[in-house]
């Protein structure tokens, strides 16, 4: 691991671009329909380079089809990234404004699973795919009514492309030869997408025998006439025999490899690779944490063709639409590094989930990608970031100067995050009063240390940090940071004599008002069981 | 009333519609039924344990927050659809409009009129920020007149019962579909014993009595209570009509019982299920943390039935195929996604095709032209999905209103 070199990019500095360009747009490609969402991107104007097949592609577009390009390495900013593209051993780099991720999944057969090697007799899904479509003979099926068994779902969890895919050959082969006898091993049928229970009735109505086991798999061994599987029957529970003539083994659905270049620029996705976008409710369509990165289909996670179509028809969308104006944030920006303070220790190129931070002499921001979390405010260990440039009114990097007067002993200063802590305390009416005073930050993550301490400095009874739940937070690791930073606090609180009791840190939903009061009168209860403001030695 | 776009229906799929559409420059007006936008989701509560369990129900927060800041769409709550025509690839909307019976900036939440009300339901307070609004389905000043108790009770004049509801037509180029779904009512699936039983609930029920705080569990705290789940009821079931999988009970069934025992740590729930459906990316692990929590049972019981001292007993066939029975203190019962009845005419009307399902099929392109259809009236859909399906919706209307032959028209 050691061995591996520094990354040039810190050697030569990454510089927030001066010239933009969102006219030409890097697909990814290679799922099935990639091809045609390239031609309909360059349908709204945009120079398209499209790395995988091109089936389709009229010669003359504007789409650059590279069908054995590889992306090797993305750096950048929206409106200016540098791609680095292998194809057939050629190096080559292409400036791209956006950058779209629609590779096919990684289909992963489970032979190793299930104990069981390909052979001529036992074969993938995929392998039957292709001698359905007539690319190689069928196998070795022969005798009277063969029959032909799917292990499907048992050596880890399936999903209803997977189903639907298994549905697909049963339906062809009956239709080809109804006698065919066909058997399907498997844990749970995934029946949750369009048509799919139908097709699964109809199955066992034209005598497919489905057998569920709830753990384990059949013993599969290979003869000279076929596959023998020995299985206790779960219904009758008793140990039970057939040979088939041909074993199908099913395949996972992961995101392709060939994202990996692409989720370096992301830094957030440490927490969610191989996919392309955190697995939250906060990115319900094609954007990543990324501006100008957009992600559809297995990339995403999304593993049916019926939702791949929607984002891609989305993703067209927000690439037409696509402007470097940042939307509406919660807080002014962009965020202004001293410059006398930067000490060029790049914590905040590390931390910034959004990828947002670059850095020349000393660190800069890209104001089209930041998302005014705030993080880098908080994480620089010189207080060298704010996020509102300094001396303009809207002064986010010390709310507290208002928030702490007058000095009052017992209220509480309440951090709230915009994004969900701040919409609950609306709803549920809670209103700034003297013993409740709500300070309105853009993120958990974003609240510092001095802060915290600062608030009690100014006699608050309690802190109260309210954060998104893990998993929700949308700048990825704002929350876990504003907890981790909570507790060293806490320790730090209790090290010195305080009561830590004083600060609570919680997370709730936007929808969960109560969860706000609850807390806030949780704090007020301790305020009230201790005397004093924080305990601890005199003040 | 003069728009670009008419949305049908104010849950989550329609106000992603419209946000997105005022992102793309275009107007739209929210047709909705009810007092308070937010369809089903705003009835749900958040389900995050330790951690978020990916819901999607406060996606609607954002939804809203944005909607309220939106000067490009319109919203008409407490509105119905009554006729629609069409001229000129332009669709005309006549629609009816209740008045806001309590007005919001003069309710300041005393309470007075609730306790005032003699009919339960005639008085709703929204799930989000306990807004009140007069149902008057149920009042009995609009049954008979008979009762005025909660304007005589409103010290701040807020109650306003006399106003009467306004007509007006809103015309657009184009007409979204967004009205969403009806869960499956489980006194159709008469063996469960819903309504009959002491302790059978529908999982929508639960639901709310989270959302509102007011559920208790059947046991006091520190005892432990058992809960059972019973999955597909209205789902892959022929009995009740419904030949399709709802797509989003193993996922809920799944949270709400995890929720509960955070919330309760004395719950002990079991789940009862004919296949477990994939409902989150990272399914096989969240499976196994899920099956340390809640039992699973394969099973789905041939009945619920009345035991001696009161409470439900499921008979179902265990895993050896013997026939189990088992008390518990709460059924829940895991109802589907059914279409809804009501939307079938307007559906009809606007020549939208009804799949096997009795959903909405999504219409192809242009036929019937200027016709979309967005959300759970296409058939079962998690509110994520939903949210992507209005969005979805809305860059289908921008092309089209782009199209060469509409822009003549505009």
């Amino acid at each position: 691991m050691n061995d591996k070199p520094i990354d040039s990019r810190f050697l030569t500095g990454r510089s927030i671009p001066q010239d933009r360009d969102l006219s030409r747009v890097l697909v990814v490609g290679g799922a099935p329909g990639a091809a045609a969402l390239a031609q309909r991107i360059s349908g709204h104007g945009f120079e398209v380079v499209l790395l995988g097949p091109g089936d389709g592609i009229p010669p003359g577009s504007s789409v650059t089809v590279m069908p054995h390009g590889v992306l090797a390495e993305l750096e950048g900013f929206v409106g200016a990234f540098t791609a680095v593209i292998h194809n057939h051993g050629q190096e080559s780099r292409e400036s791209v404004g956006l950058v779209v991720a629609a590779p096919p999944a990684r289909v992963i057969p489970q032979f190793d699973r299930y104990g069981i090697g390909p052979s001529d007799r036992i074969i993938s899904l995929t392998d039957l795919e292709c001698r359905l479509r007539g690319q190689s003979p069928i196998g070795p099926i022969s005798g009277d009514r063969p029959h032909i068994a799917f292990l499907c779902g048992l050596a880890g969890e399936s999903d209803p492309l997977a189903f639907s895919r298994l549905f697909n050959v049963i339906e062809h082969m009956h239709a080809q030869e109804p006698t065919t006898r066909i058997a399907v091993f498997t844990s749970q049928v995934k029946v949750a997408g369009p048509g799919l229970e139908l097709r699964y009735r109809q199955c066992r109505e034209r005598g497919v025998l489905f057998f569920k086991f709830d753990d384990g798999f059949p013993v599969c061994e290979e003869t000279d006439n076929g596959v023998r599987i020995t299985f206790v029957e779960p219904i009758l529970g008793r140990e039970t025999e057939l040979t088939a003539a041909m074993l199908v083994v099913d395949e996972l659905h992961q995101p392709s490899p060939a994202l990996a270049p692409l989720l370096e620029a992301i830094p957030a996705s440490v927490t969610f690779r191989p996919f392309a976008r955190p697995d939250s409710t906060r990115f319900p369509t094609v954007q990543t944490p990324k501006a100008g990165i957009f992600a559809a289909g297995p990339a995403r996670g999304s593993l049916s063709l019926d939702v791949e179509e929607a984002e891609f028809d989305v993703l067209v969308s927000a690439l037409s639409s696509a402007n470097l104006a940042p939307a509406p944030r919660t807080f002014p920006g962009p965020p202004a590094i001293d410059r006398d303070k930067c000490a060029f220790c790049l914590t905040c190129v590390r931390i910034c989930p959004h990828g947002a931070m670059g850095f020349h002499t000393i660190a800069q921001a890209d104001p089209a990608s930041c998302f005014r979390c705030g993080i880098c405010v908080s994480e620089c260990p010189m207080g060298a970031i704010s996020l509102a440039p300094p001396g303009t009114a809207a002064n986010v990097e010390n709310p507290l100067e208002d928030a702490a007067e007058p000095a009052l002993s017992g209220h509480i200063v309440a951090f709230l995050c915009a994004r969900s802590a701040e919409l609950a305390r609306q709803d549920a009416r809670l209103s700034a009063s003297p013993s409740f005073k709500p300070v309105i930050v853009p993120c958990a993550g974003s609240v510092r240390t001095e802060q915290i301490l600062d608030a009690f400095a100014g006699h608050a009874g309690g802190v109260l940090v309210a954060g998104c739940h893990p998993g929700n937070c949308a700048s990825v690791q704002g929350t876990l940071l504003a907890r981790e930073r909570a507790q060293a606090i806490a320790r730090f609180l209790t090290e010195a004599g305080y009561d830590s009791q004083r600060l609570l840190f919680t997370t709730l939903a936007a929808n969960s008002r109560t969860d706000l009061v609850i807390a806030a009168e949780t704090l007020r209860s301790r305020i009230r069981g201790s005397a004093g403001t924080l305990g601890g030695p005199q003040q | 009333m003069d728009t670009d776009a008419v949305i049908i229906g104010g849950g989550v799929a329609g106000i992603s519609c419209a946000l997105e559409m005022a992102r793309l420059g275009i107007q739209s007006v929210v047709l909705e039924r009810a007092p308070f936008l937010g369809g089903h989701a705003a009835l749900f509560p958040c389900k995050a344990t330790d951690s978020c369990q990916r819901c999607g129900a406060c996606l609607l927060v954002d939804l809203h927050v944005r909607l309220a800041s939106e000067e490009q769409a319109v919203c008409l709550p407490r509105t119905a659809v009554q006729d629609i025509t069409c001229e000129n690839d332009r669709f005309t909307l006549m629609v009816a409009q209740r008045p806001q019976r309590v007005h919001p900036d003069h309710c300041d939440h005393c309470g007075n009129c609730l306790e005032a009300c003699p009919e339960p339901g005639a008085i709703i307070a929204s799930p989000r920020d306990g807004k009140l609004s007069i149902n008057e389905d149920v009042c009995l000043y609009f049954r008979d007149g008979s009762c005025k108790q909660c304007a005589q009770a409103c010290y701040a004049h807020a109650i306003d019962l006399s106003t009467a509801d306004r007509s007006m037509s809103v015309s657009g180029r184009a007409v979204v579909l967004a009205t969403g779904f009806r869960t499956f009512d489980p006194h159709d699936a008469p063996r469960f014993g819903y309504g009959r039983i002491p302790g059978v609930v529908s999982a929508k029920e639960l639901d709310e009595a989270l959302q509102q705080g007011n559920f208790s569990p059947p046991r006091p705290n520190g005892q432990t209570s058992s809960v059972a789940f019973i999955q597909c009821v209205g789902s892959r079931d022929l009995r009740t009509g419904h030949d399709y999988c709802s797509q989003v009970c193993c996922g809920y069934a799944m949270r709400l019982a995890r929720l509960l025992k955070h919330r309760f740590p004395g719950t002990e729930p079991t789940m009862f299920y004919m296949d477990l459906q994939t409902f989150d990316r990272d399914f096989e692990n969240r499976l196994r943390e899920a099956a340390r929590e809640v039992r699973l049972v394969r099973s789905i019981p041939a009945a619920v039935l009345q035991g001696e001292d009161g409470r439900p007993i499921l008979a179902y066939q265990d895993v050896d195929d013997n026939r189990a029975t088992e008390s518990f203190d709460l059924v829940v019962l895991s109802v589907g996604i059914s279409p809804d009845p009501e939307v079938e005419p307007l559906a009809r009307v606007l020549g939208l095709q009804p799949t096997r399902d009795g959903f909405v099929s999504a219409p192809g392109d242009g036929n019937p032209r200027g016709i979309f259809a967005a959300g759970a009236v296409q058939g079962p859909r998690t509110i994520a999905e939903s949210a992507m399906d209005g969005v979805r919706s809305a860059c289908r209307v921008a092309d089209y209103l782009r199209s060469p032959n509409q822009r003549d028209h505009a």
